[in-house]
């Protein structure tokens, strides 16, 4: 045990920030910033092309793809720093951690040549056609159809709360091709958002203009050659590309930076004395370090190539934790201030309040850390 | 950054697991009294002999002297072993025998007060010693797990020149102080939290067992995040020694106790309720670390001044 940095990850942390400091605009705020919104893509889509100018857009793929050898510990302070900046690459971060490394491990050679340099030069949007009405927790009981009709499956369904659908290019979409199965019958297809018969319908949300959507899915044609491994088995292939993001994004690293941000505008007022207001930030930090202590561990376990465990579970909660008590010391920072649509305590309120929902809720994951870390009894 | 033991700390983890196996545990602390035990010397000295309570002196190994501190708690070791390897060490000083520590402005009643050779006080103006005659010290019954003296009487009838110790901080010494106290919360908190789980695991009701029901589940899965928060802070402080990560490590670790006292408590039902049953061996102990940890001064208010000074 021990927690000092090696020189080689406190460098790659230093270039990073000092890149971030002076490349990132006065009109970006990365405490404002919301993910998608139709002001911030087209941003998004130029900083994540510098990124990959500098190889940090997918620095731990491999070689081959354009990779450039990062470790799991740089990767993760790539996602901090980012994250804790307002993740200025958008939706990109997907691409990079998990949709990228999926088509490099199941895709077909065509896939990979067709989708991968896309991902690399950091100039497409990926989305996730995961949730539907009645499969969100139970993501098994998802029930969008594909039919095989000769070299082509004819899809008909819809998904719903998918983020970027408005601004995808492409969707990696999960499908069920045999109707009876549950797990079993799950396929993976990658799907062009301008096919005919796929229509996006903003879904408006408390976070704010974040694109966040409905997609229905009408006689759908997509062909064979676009599913993403073999036909039933797309949960497998899902379930491996999620274990590496189970941990998610580092959330804590962004709660923690703009607490931060407040306590030093509260400072400048001269708006810090009062001590029930310095409990509810001690607090908040405090939870932001207990998240950022375990989300490091899940790191370790990247590192040393073993198996993702329930600690990712452990520092999700965590992390909900965390975002909520920042979004409480926030507002009790701010006082009236919060009533401002665009300050800090109000998208802080509407960020923590998605933060025990999205990618797993937070029971979800006290179901799996009292199943696989306390070994608890099936219900 | 490792989470993972590396060679030197496994084998330090193995010897005082045996030691403790040994002459530590729920047993042990009931010969020596249950809640109201009286001093463990036979432990101290085991410890002791060994090495394990001066490993702290070398900066270098602090994270060491904290993975055993956190050991000897969970496994009920009725000894001083957080003052003597993490606080003892910021002191320059040699002691064999027990310590205890105290705030030097209001001392009152104080762990080890009446069993310690000597006793600390710290206060703005200085940390000092006092070494209190033996037997002149009144005890304290709190049954709270762990022996209790007075500390007031112990410096009113103790021997001391009233000079502070010299180049000694009296803010170094709260933080390896908090430190210790966070190590030995995760201790008790783990301990009882594993009786907890495996009694939820064996009592049936409604014809399965009670830890299949998610409300408890839940409740014991969000007790396992705060423990593993508390624990991996309190390490991270230990290698560190700064000021901030202390306080910030209390400051996690102290709802964490309250939280894993009353869910260990509210899942053992009556069982635990009973003195025939060990949970109350280190969830006593959870309140009385609690209550000396407010006596340092608020480790809340001390985690966001020091981080925002």
């Amino acid at each position: 045990v021990e927690f000092g940095w090696t020189h080689e990850d406190a460098t790659f942390r230093a270039d990073l920030c000092a890149f971030l400091d002076e490349e990132l605009p006065a009109h970006w705020h990365g405490r404002t910033a919301i993910l998608g919104s139709r002001e911030n893509a087209d941003y998004s889509h130029r900083f994540a092309g510098k990124l990959a100018d500098r190889q940090w857009l997918i620095p731990h793929w491999p070689d081959e793809y354009g990779g450039s050898r990062a470790t799991p510990w740089q990767l993760a302070i790539l996602g901090e720093e980012l994250w804790s900046r307002g993740e200025p690459r958008g939706p990109q971060y997907m691409n990079a951690n998990w949709i990228g490394p999926s088509i490099m491990a199941n895709g077909t050679d065509a896939q990979r040549q067709r989708y991968l340099p896309p991902i690399a030069r950091g100039c497409v949007v990926w989305c996730q056609g995961f949730s539907e009405p009645d499969a969100g927790s139970d993501l098994a009981a998802l029930r969008t159809e594909a039919v095989r009709d000769g070299d082509e499956y004819v899809v008909n369904g819809s998904k719903i709360w998918t983020s970027y659908a408005d601004i995808a290019q492409h969707c990696y979409l999960l499908a069920r091709t045999d109707a009876a199965g549950s797990q079993g019958g799950i396929s993976v297809l990658l799907v062009d958002m301008d096919s005919p018969g796929l229509e996006v319908r903003p879904i408006r949300g408390i976070v704010g203009e974040h694109s966040f959507c409905e997609v229905f899915l009408t006689d759908l044609r997509v062909p064979v050659a676009n599913r993403l491994g073999g036909e039933g088995e797309g949960w497998a292939v899902v379930r491996e590309a999620l274990a590496f993001e189970r941990v998610g994004a580092p959330r804590w690293a962004r709660a923690a930076r703009l607490l931060d941000e407040c306590v030093r505008d509260a400072l400048a007022g001269g708006q810090f004395d009062d001590p029930h207001l310095q409990q509810a930030v001690g607090e908040a930090w405090a939870a932001c370090e207990a998240a950022r202590v375990l989300y490091y561990r899940v790191i370790d376990e990247r590192a040393k190539q073993i198996p993702p465990s329930a600690n990712a579970s452990l520092a999700r909660v965590a992390m909900v934790q965390a975002e909520r008590a920042v979004s409480v010391a926030c507002l009790a920072l701010s006082g009236a201030a919060a009533l401002d649509y665009d300050s800090t305590a109000n998208h802080q309120l509407r960020k923590s309040m998605a933060a025990g929902i999205a990618a797993g809720t937070y029971e979800i994951q006290l179901n799996l850390v009292s199943r696989q870390h306390l070994k608890l009894p099936k219900g | 950054v490792d989470f993972a033991p590396d060679a030197d700390q496994h084998a330090i983890l193995d010897a005082v697991e045996t030691i403790m196996t040994r002459h530590g545990g729920p047993r042990r602390m009931r010969e020596l009294g249950g809640d109201e035990p009286s001093y463990d010397h036979d432990l101290h000295k085991h410890l002791g002999e060994a090495g394990y309570l001066d490993l702290g002196r070398a900066t270098s190994s602090r994270l060491e002297a904290a993975l055993v501190v956190e050991t000897v708690s969970r496994r009920l070791g009725v000894v001083d072993a957080g003052y003597h390897a993490l606080v003892l060490p910021t002191l320059g000083i040699d002691i064999e025998g027990p310590i205890a520590i105290v705030p030097g402005t209001a001392p009152g009643l104080a762990r080890f007060a009446a069993d310690a050779e000597a006793l600390v006080t710290v206060a703005d103006d200085g940390v000092r010693l006092v070494r209190p005659l033996p037997g002149r010290v009144p005890r304290v019954g709190s049954r709270l797990g762990w022996p209790v003296g007075d500390a007031a009487a112990a410096i009113a009838a103790g021997d001391h020149a009233g000079a502070p110790l010299e180049g000694v901080s009296p803010d170094e010494v709260r933080t390896w102080w908090r430190i210790a106290i966070a190590c030995e919360l995760v201790g008790s908190m783990r301990s009882a939290l594993e009786l907890t789980v495996a009694h939820v695991s064996e009592r049936h009701q409604f014809g399965k067992p009670i830890g299949s029901f998610q409300a408890v589940q839940h409740g014991l899965a969000e007790c396992a995040v705060a423990v593993e928060g508390a624990r991996w802070l309190a390490y991270e402080a230990a290698w560190s020694g700064r000021p901030a990560a202390a306080a910030t490590a209390l400051t996690v670790a102290l709802p964490a106790a309250a939280r894993v006292r009353r869910d260990a408590h509210q899942y053992s039902g009556a069982l635990g309720f009973t003195t025939e049953y060990d949970l109350h061996l280190s969830t006593m102990r959870l309140a009385a670390l609690s209550v000396e940890a407010a006596t340092i001064g608020s480790p809340v208010l001390a985690a966001a001044n020091t981080r925002w000074p």
